[in-house]
C-alpha cells in the first residue's frame, strides 16, 4: 500500500504540493495551544523524519562518490 | 481604477462629507504610515485602508504580523511613522499584539497607535485594557475613520472627535464617539493595494477579491452580522458587476493573476435581485474576454446552491465552491441558527457533485447543543457527502467568539469559560467534554484535521489542484486514474476518520477505555500521506512538460 513506486522524477519548483497557504489560520493558532507532551511529540517526529532524510542523502551521496571514484 | 468620490454620512452628523471635503482637509503627508496585520492569503482589510491613505497622498508601509518582532520594531524605528494600526483580525492575538505595541513603544516609537477589527469594533473597552500602548481604536469599517483619524494625527490636530472611534479617557473610561456609517457605495473605494507576490495553485497565480460586504444572515456563532449591524447604514452592500470585472481584468492582465478567489462574507446569490447580479457578474466576465483564461471561487450557504444559476457560474469559471455547512444535525443547525436543514445541506453537496463543480466545506461536529446522537448523527452526515472519497472530511468545535450571540447565551447558563485568547464553553454532558478532549488530543496531534501531518487538508489541496487542472490546463495523461487514486485514498482517510470519531464517542459514552492512541493512528496516516505524495507527484512529474509549457504560455499571452 505504502511501497507503490516512488515519482518517476522530481517535480519543479512552480509545480510543487505546497498546501499551507490555503489553510485556515486558527488551527496554527491551536497548534501553539496544545499540552507540552503534544509538543515534544512533534518535535520528535520532526527531528526523526529530518534524520531520516540526512540518512538517505548520506547513502546517496556515499554511492555518489563511489561512482566518481570509479571513474576517475 | 474606480473614481472617487468617497461619499459618508456620520451618524449623529446631519448633511454628507463627500471626498471634497476629505480634499479640503489639512493634512502632513510627509511621515509615513505603519500598518501592521496578518498577511497569509493577502489581507484585504490592510489592501483597502492602505489603498485609500495612498489615494490622499500618504506613504503606507504594511508589515506582516507575523514577522519577527525585533524586525518590526527595526522597520518602525527606521520608519519613524506618524501613525501605527494593529490589523486584530483574530481575537486570540491580542496579548501577541499588545507585547509588539509595548516593544515598539520601548523602542522610542511614539507614534499614534490604533487598531481594528471585529473584536476591538465589538469589545472596545477590553481591547483597551488588554493592549494599553494603544491610543485609539478605529471600530467597524475602517477607511473613511482611518483617513480622518490619520489626517488629524498628521497636523497634530485633536482627533478625539472623529466618528467611528473609541479612545481612554484622562479617568481610564472607554469613550466612544457616534458610529461612522457603513460604505454605501464600495466602488468609491480605491481598489486594495496588493503589495505582495501572489500565492499559486500548480504555478496558477492566485488574488483574494470582494464583490460585497456584509451578510444578511444570523448565525450565532459568526460576529459579520454583528459587526456591520452594530453602525447604521445598509448591512449587505454590492458592487456593480462591471468594476469586480475590471479589477480582475486588471489583475490578470497586468499580474497575470488567473485564479481569483472571493472572499465575501456570503458571495450574492440568493433571491432573485442577487441572482440577477450575479448572471450580470457573468455577462462581464464574457464581454471582458476572461472566460476561459481565468478561474474562480466563492463561499455561500446550502440554501444557495441553484443548479441552473451554477452551471451558468461554472462555466463562466467558477471551479470552486466552499460552503458553511456546519451541522448534520438539526438541533445543532437549530443551535448555530444557520436557518437551514440538514436536507438542504445534502441536497446542495448532491448538486454541486452533480454539476461537476468541486467543493470544501465548514463544519462544526462539536457545538453548545452536542450530544452523542449529534455526533453520530454528524459522522452519518460526513459519510453520506464525503463517504464517496470526493472530497476529505474535516471538521472543528464551535468556539465563543467576542459579540457572538451564542457568547451572551452560553454566559447568561453559566457555561462560558476561557479567556478572550482561549474563549470555551462546558458541553451539557461533562462526557462529551472528556469525548473532545480525547479526540481533539488524536486529530490534531496524531495528524487528520490539522497539526503536523494534516492529512484532511492535504488531501483536499490535491483535490483544488486538480480542479484548476482540470480547468486551466489541457488534458492530461494518466489524470483519470490520478482521480482513482485520490478517491481511493480519500476514502480511506475519511474510513478510518469516521470509525474513530464513532469508537471514542461509544467509549465515552459506555464509560469504558478504547483502544485508539497516537501511535496507532500514526502509522496509517503516513502511509496515507506517503501514498497520496507518491500519486500526486507522479501524476505531475509524468506531465510536467506539458504544465509548464501550458502555464509559460499563459504568461507569454498575458505580456502580449
Amino acid at each position: 500500500m505504502a511501497t507503490s513506486p516512488r515519482p518517476p522524477a522530481a517535480v519543479a519548483e512552480a509545480l510543487q504540493f505546497r498546501p499551507r497557504w490555503w489553510w485556515d489560520p486558527v488551527p496554527d493558532w491551536v497548534l501553539d495551544h496544545i499540552n507540552p507532551a503534544a509538543i515534544r511529540e512533534i518535535a520528535v517526529v520532526q527531528l526523526t523524519s529530518q534524520l531520516e532524510t540526512l540518512r538517505v542523502q548520506e547513502k546517496a551521496l556515499e554511492a555518489s562518490i563511489a561512482i566518481l571514484r570509479k571513474q576517475k | 481604477m474606480s473614481a472617487f468620490p468617497i461619499s459618508l454620512r456620520a451618524a449623529g452628523e446631519p448633511g454628507v462629507a463627500s471626498i471634497s471635503e476629505f480634499a479640503a482637509v489639512a493634512r502632513d503627508t510627509r511621515r509615513p504610515v505603519l500598518l501592521i496585520g496578518f498577511l497569509r492569503q493577502g489581507n484585504l482589510g490592510l489592501g483597502y485602508l492602505s489603498a485609500t491613505l495612498r489615494r490622499f497622498g500618504y506613504r503606507v508601509e504594511v508589515l506582516d504580523f507575523e514577522s519577527d518582532v525585533d524586525e518590526l520594531v527595526a522597520a518602525a524605528c527606521r520608519l519613524q511613522p506618524m501613525l501605527v494600526g494593529f490589523s486584530l483580525i483574530f481575537q486570540f492575538y491580542v496579548r501577541r499584539y499588545a507585547a509588539l505595541a509595548q516593544a515598539l513603544r520601548d523602542s522610542g516609537v511614539d507614534a499614534h497607535f490604533t487598531i481594528g477589527g471585529h473584536f476591538a469594533s465589538l469589545s472596545s473597552q477590553e481591547t483597551l485594557n488588554l493592549v494599553p500602548e494603544i491610543d485609539s481604536i478605529v471600530r467597524f469599517e475602517g477607511e473613511l475613520t482611518l483617513l480622518e483619524l490619520t489626517d488629524r494625527v498628521s497636523v497634530g490636530a485633536d482627533w478625539r472627535d472623529v466618528p467611528g472611534i473609541a479612545y481612554r479617557s484622562a479617568e481610564g473610561e472607554c469613550q466612544m464617539t457616534p458610529a461612522r456609517r457603513l460604505i454605501h457605495d464600495l466602488d468609491t473605494l480605491p481598489w486594495p493595494d496588493r503589495d505582495y507576490d501572489p500565492e499559486s495553485i500548480l504555478g496558477q497565480p492566485a488574488m483574494p477579491l470582494i464583490a460585497s460586504r456584509g451578510c444578511s444572515r444570523t448565525c450565532s456563532f459568526c460576529s459579520i452580522h454583528v459587526f456591520y449591524r452594530a453602525v447604521p447604514g445598509k448591512v449587505v452592500r454590492l458592487r456593480q458587476p462591471r468594476q469586480v470585472v475590471e479589477e480582475m481584468a486588471h489583475l490578470h492582465h497586468e499580474r497575470g493573476i488567473t485564479i481569483f478567489l472571493f472572499q465575501d462574507d456570503d458571495f450574492p446569490l440568493y433571491g432573485k435581485v442577487w441572482q440577477r447580479w450575479t448572471r450580470d457578474l457573468i455577462r462581464e466576465l464574457y464581454r471582458a474576454d476572461l472566460v476561459g483564461r481565468v478561474i474562480w471561487k466563492l463561499n455561500c450557504r446550502a440554501d444557495a446552491v441553484e443548479p441552473e444559476l451554477f452551471a451558468e457560474m461554472r462555466d463562466a469559471g467558477l471551479y470552486l465552491v466552499y460552503m458553511g455547512l456546519e451541522s448534520g444535525s438539526e438541533d445543532g443547525l437549530d443551535t448555530l441558527n444557520k436557518g437551514v436543514e440538514v436536507a438542504q445541506n445534502l441536497a446542495a453537496v448532491r448538486m454541486l457533485k452533480e454539476l461537476g463543480l468541486t467543493f470544501e466545506f465548514g463544519f462544526m461536529m462539536f457545538d453548545p447543543s452536542t450530544t452523542f446522537e449529534s455526533i453520530r448523527a454528524n459522522v452519518g452526515f460526513l459519510e453520506a457527502i464525503v463517504g464517496d472519497g470526493s472530497n476529505a472530511a474535516v471538521f472543528c468545535r464551535m468556539l465563543p467568539y467576542d459579540g457572538t450571540p451564542i457568547k451572551e447565551s452560553l454566559a447568561r447558563e453559566g457555561r462560558l469559560r476561557g479567556d478572550v485568547c482561549d474563549p470555551d464553553y462546558d458541553f451539557l454532558d461533562p462526557r462529551i467534554n472528556a469525548l473532545y478532549e480525547d479526540l481533539n488530543d488524536l486529530v490534531y496531534v496524531a495528524g487528520w484535521i490539522h497539526g503536523h501531518r494534516a492529512l484532511s487538508p492535504k488531501i483536499n489541496w490535491a483535490w483544488n489542484e486538480l480542479a484548476v487542472l482540470d480547468r486551466l490546463f489541457p488534458d492530461l495523461r494518466g489524470r483519470a486514474r490520478y482521480e482513482q487514486s485520490l478517491r481511493a485514498i480519500t476514502r480511506a482517510s475519511n474510513d478510518l476518520l469516521f470509525r474513530l470519531v464513532l469508537d471514542l464517542a461509544a467509549a465515552h459514552e459506555a464509560g469504558r477505555s478504547h483502544r485508539w492512541n497516537e501511535e496507532r493512528l500514526a502509522a496509517p496516516c503516513d502511509r496515507l500521506l506517503e501514498r497520496l505524495a507518491v500519486a500526486r507527484d507522479g501524476f505531475v512529474a509524468r506531465n510536467q512538460t506539458v504544465l509548464l509549457r501550458t502555464i509559460e504560455n499563459q504568461r507569454l499571452a498575458v505580456a502580449a
